[in-house]
Formats: structure tokens, sequence, C-alpha cells
């Protein structure tokens, strides 16, 4: 059995964007809460790569072996609608990176969205009129003019994510940058190439940006404790870096030990009510909290002692709290390891 | 361009594809300062093999059929680097199951051990299939053909591969909360690679790809498990 060579390689593209998706749903699956919304919107977004590639493949074999023109038409109104939805969701995870507010971001994105709405509109009546594309007799897919506005239009919203995702995290503190790249390029080459090319190489350029944005999320979240959304203990390597390295010139360590670990939730809105965004608090354990700072200043560490003392007072939690103050002469790697018990 | 077929267009695209993904796990890597472990050389080793395989893989396809004076050095070269760094992957794969998921103690980390001694023939002999042609040549008409020695180097190759998985298996059924991820999703593409290669003529090899996505989702397993 042989096969036209460029249905082949639009088959073996398809097939490695479903395979790679495949196994990065059921990794992503694992670690999503419900309530988490950007984490939906990206399984979601996993979820129509797998339903592209699948119809692709299916009608890919049913045009090689001239199988029901019906099935044909169906599985392009499939792919064409997943695409639709697939640039929705890119550009509604990119607005939950960015933004906060909820109902803002649903704001913006019923307007944002209106060209998409066109698309998915002319899509349905293209199935009766064949203005944009049509299949003739012998399966042949042809396309009108006004097809390459509708293809333009996508790769313009996936291109103003990719921009808008690179500008939020160029801005944003310590970020990696390169990482960042890594998301944006797949994405970007594979719609250049199946612009010039005609290969079907896209859906395997946006498969492997969502792999790489998984490994960027999880690689992140990992350095957070999901119950109070401050450090996790895994983030004390990534800090001692930053202080061996003399990024960061640990003056000052405070502990706070709560008696009950279910007041942890209660006392990390407090610690985020307290200290100023320049502390750096890590739940070592369930129970103990450390915020570390470049200040050694007395009346700082006073006054947060105080506010602490009067909130967890108020909100009726116990906490312990013992203070530390680096030496002038003392390295900052060893009062890191002397005070908070790190282990290199 | 007009030298470059609709396979050699495929090659690129899965082979481009594997390292991208596997530059992008070392990049990503980067930015993440953990404990070193005691699987993370392993682990580079695995991702360097597999980076090998893609550029002999490349070099092997697109250099095929090409009429250029030095294209026959380039197939065979590359070729050799694909088979030989395939095999090799196959090795550090089950060394790297056994360390980064033992469950009888701590794991031997030498490569000189007896089980591994059918790897070693078989990279010996891939090396001299250069000269004797065990595993594969080209005709006259530059034409691939399979050696005597090419099925058993696949056996070779299947068996390491699966006896890492079998690690992972016993492992996953040794822990309780049944964190890892179901040993089919690192299996998959590794095993589905090579058999739509086989079974379809003209198919460009899966082989890299299949084996960078088992590579990517073992590091996801890694990060998943600090998540859960």
């Amino acid at each position: 059995m042989s096969f036209n060579a460029h249905f082949l390689t639009n088959m073996e593209v398809y097939l490695a964007s479903l395979l790679l998706m495949l196994g990065v749903f059921v990794m992503s699956i694992r670690t999503t809460r419900r309530e988490d919304t950007k984490s939906m919107i990206y399984i979601t977004m996993v979820i129509l790569i797998i339903i592209q590639a699948a119809a692709g493949m299916i009608q890919g074999f049913t045009g090689e072996f001239h199988g029901p023109k019906i099935l044909m038409i169906l599985m392009d109104l499939v792919l064409e609608l997943a695409l639709d939805l697939q640039i929705l969701f890119i550009l509604l995870y990119v607005m939950y990176e960015i933004f906060e507010n909820k109902d803002y971001i649903m704001r913006r994105i019923k307007i944002y969205a209106i060209p998409l709405y066109i698309l998915v509109a002319a899509t349905f009546v293209n199935l009766f009129t064949g203005w944009i594309w049509y299949y003739d007799e012998d399966l042949n897919y042809h396309e009108n003019d006004i097809y390459y506005v509708y293809v333009l239009l996508r790769y313009f919203y996936v291109l103003v994510a990719v921009i808008l995702y690179l500008r939020y995290h160029k801005q944003k503190k310590n970020t990696n940058r390169f990482r960042i790249w890594f998301f944006a390029l797949p994405m970007v080459i594979g719609c250049l190439v199946e612009i010039f090319s005609g290969y079907l190489v896209f859906m395997l350029g946006v498969a492997i940006s969502y792999a790489v944005l998984y490994m960027i999320h999880a690689t992140d979240k990992s350095y957070i404790d999901q119950e109070t959304g401050l450090y996790s203990p895994y983030f004390l390597t990534q800090l001692y870096g930053f202080v061996e390295g003399g990024a960061y010139r640990l003056s000052s360590v405070l502990t706070f030990d709560i008696s009950d670990e279910h007041d942890a939730r209660a006392f990390s809105d407090i610690i985020r009510m307290v200290l100023p965004d320049e502390c750096d608090t890590i739940r070592t354990r369930p129970g103990r909290f450390i915020t570390v700072s470049e200040s050694s200043d007395a009346g700082y560490l006073f006054m947060t002692i105080e506010d602490v003392e009067m909130l967890t007072k108020e909100a009726g939690i116990k906490v312990k709290i013992d203070t530390a103050v680096r030496r002038i002469k003392e390295p900052p790697e060893d009062f890191f390891i002397d005070k908070i018990g790190y282990a290199r | 361009m007009s030298y470059l077929t609709d396979r050699d267009f495929a090659t690129l695209f899965l082979d481009g594809a594997t390292l991208f993904l596997i530059i992008s796990i070392a990049f990503t890597m980067k930015g993440y300062k953990r404990k070193k472990r005691d699987d993370d050389k392993y682990f580079f080793m695995l991702r360097l093999a597999n980076c090998l395989v893609a550029i002999g893989d490349m070099m092997g396809y697109i250099f095929e059929d090409k009429p250029w004076a030095f294209a026959p050095f380039v197939r065979v070269f590359g070729m050799t680097l694909f088979y030989f760094s395939f095999v090799s992957m196959s090795l550090i794969w089950v060394h790297y199951c056994r360390v980064r998921f033992k469950y009888r103690g701590v794991a031997s980390e030498s490569f000189l051990r007896p089980e591994y001694i059918p790897v070693y023939i078989t990279l010996i002999c891939i090396i001299l299939n250069v000269f004797t042609g065990w595993i594969f040549r080209y005709d006259a008409d530059s034409s691939y053909h399979r050696g005597v020695l090419f099925g058993p180097m696949y056996l070779v190759l299947i068996s390491y591969v699966g006896g890492g998985f079998v690690h992972i298996a016993k492992y996953r059924s040794r822990r309780s909360n049944k964190s890892l991820i179901p040993v089919w999703v690192y299996a998959l593409p590794i095993v589905f690679g090579p058999i739509l290669t086989f079974a379809i003529p003209g198919a460009a090899s899966f082989a890299a790809i299949g084996a960078a996505m088992t590579v990517t989702f073992t590091h996801l397993g890694t990060l998943n498990e600090v998540l859960e």
C-alpha cells in the first residue's frame, strides 16, 4: 500500500500533534483544580488540538481513499470550528495571564472576539454557499480568494496573543525570558511555514507551544504552596541560588509558627496584608512560615511583628514569632543555612 | 529547494520538532533551581542521545537520494549516528529508569553490568557496519538495504526500551497513591513510532519524535510529582 507523499507528511504531523497533546492532557488533568479558571482554559486548548488532529486525520484518510463527501465536509467543519475556538481560548488564556479581574476579562473578550464570531458564522454559511472553500465531486479541495482573508485573520489573532504574552512577561520581575520565547517560537514558526509551504505544520507548532507552556507553568507552580498561595519549600533552593549568587542580599528572617495548621490560609491572608511586596514568605512546613527580607531595619521588623500579633489575636490564631538579623560580616549564605535550616 | 521531497520535509518537521522539544526541556530546567537528583545526569544523557538521533535521522533521510558528491558520506555517517544513538538511548533509558524509579533501595549507577552486554555488542556491530554492511548498506544506485543483523538490532533496542517501562510499571504498582502517570502515556509514542515507520512505505521516521515525546512526558511526570 503506498500513499501520496504530501498526504503522508500531513498525516505524520497530525499524528505527532495528537500523541503529544494526549500525553500532555493526561499529565495536566491530574494536577488541575476545577476552580482554577486559567488551567481549565489550558486543558480546553489541549483538547481542541486533539479534536483538530483527529478530525484532520479522518479527513485526510477520507480524501485519500475517496470516502463519503459528507464525511469530508463534516470533518472540515469540525476542524474549522475547533480552530476558531482554539484562537478564542488562546486569547482568553493570555488575558487571564495578564489581568486578574474576571469581569474585565469577559467584557474585553466579548469585544475582541467579534471578528471570530463572524468567522464561525461564515463557516456555517459556507456549508450552503461554498463562498470560502468547497469540495468538488472528486473530493478535491478548492479555495476562493476570500479564504486568505479568513486565514490571515486567524493568524493575526494568534500573533497578537503571542505579542501580548511576551510583552507582559518582559515587564514582569524575575521572569526567565528565554523560557517565554520557547513558548512563542514554535507557534510562530509553524504559522509561517504553513503559510509559505502549504504543509499543515501550524498544529504541530501549537502542540509544541502548549507542551512548553505546561513545562513553564508546572515549574512555576511547583514553587507555590497550593493552599496558601505563598512560596513552597521548593522555592528555598531557588532563593538560596539567588543569595549565593549575590542577587539577593538576605538581611533578616522572620519565622512564624502557628499552633493550628488549619489556620494556615487565614494566616497567609494576614501576612499578605501586613508585609510589603518585597518580602518573600515561604511555607516550609504545614505550620511554619518564614519571611525573608533584604532589609534589617529595626523599625520595619518591630512594626511587622506588632501588626501580625494584633491581627492574629483578632482572628484567634495562636502564633509564635522569632526574628533574626544578619550581622554585617556574616555571609548571607551562611545566615540562610543557619536561620532557615536549609540543607544544601 | 527542488531537491527536497515531501518525505524530506516531513523529516525536517518531525526532527526539527524533536530538537525543539529537547532544547525546551533544557531551557525550562535551567530557570528552575532545585536540588540535584541522582538521575539528573542520566536524564541529560537521554536528551543528548535523542538530539543525536534526530540529527542522524535528518542526515540519513535527506541525503539518501541526493546526487551531490558528499551525499554518500553524509548519509552513511547520518544513519550510523542514528542507529548508534538510538541503541545507546535504549541503554540510557533503562539505566535512567533503574535509578529514577528504583524500588529496591539504592540502584547501582554503574553502566558495567552483565545485562547490558547485548547492547554493547550491538553498538560495536553498528560501528563495524561501515565496513561489513551487517546493519544497513547502500547499493550502487544509492538504495538503502537492511543487513542481516538489522532485525536482532531492533530486538535489542525494543527489549531495553521495554525494560525501562517494566521498571516504571513495577515502581508504580508499589506506590499506594499511584501518583505516576499511566505507563502507556510514556510508552505510546516510542512504541508507535517504529511501527508506523516500518508499516507505511515512504513514511518519514517517527523514531526521534516518538522518543522525544517519551522524554518530555518523563520530565513532565517529574514536575507533576512535585505538584501532587
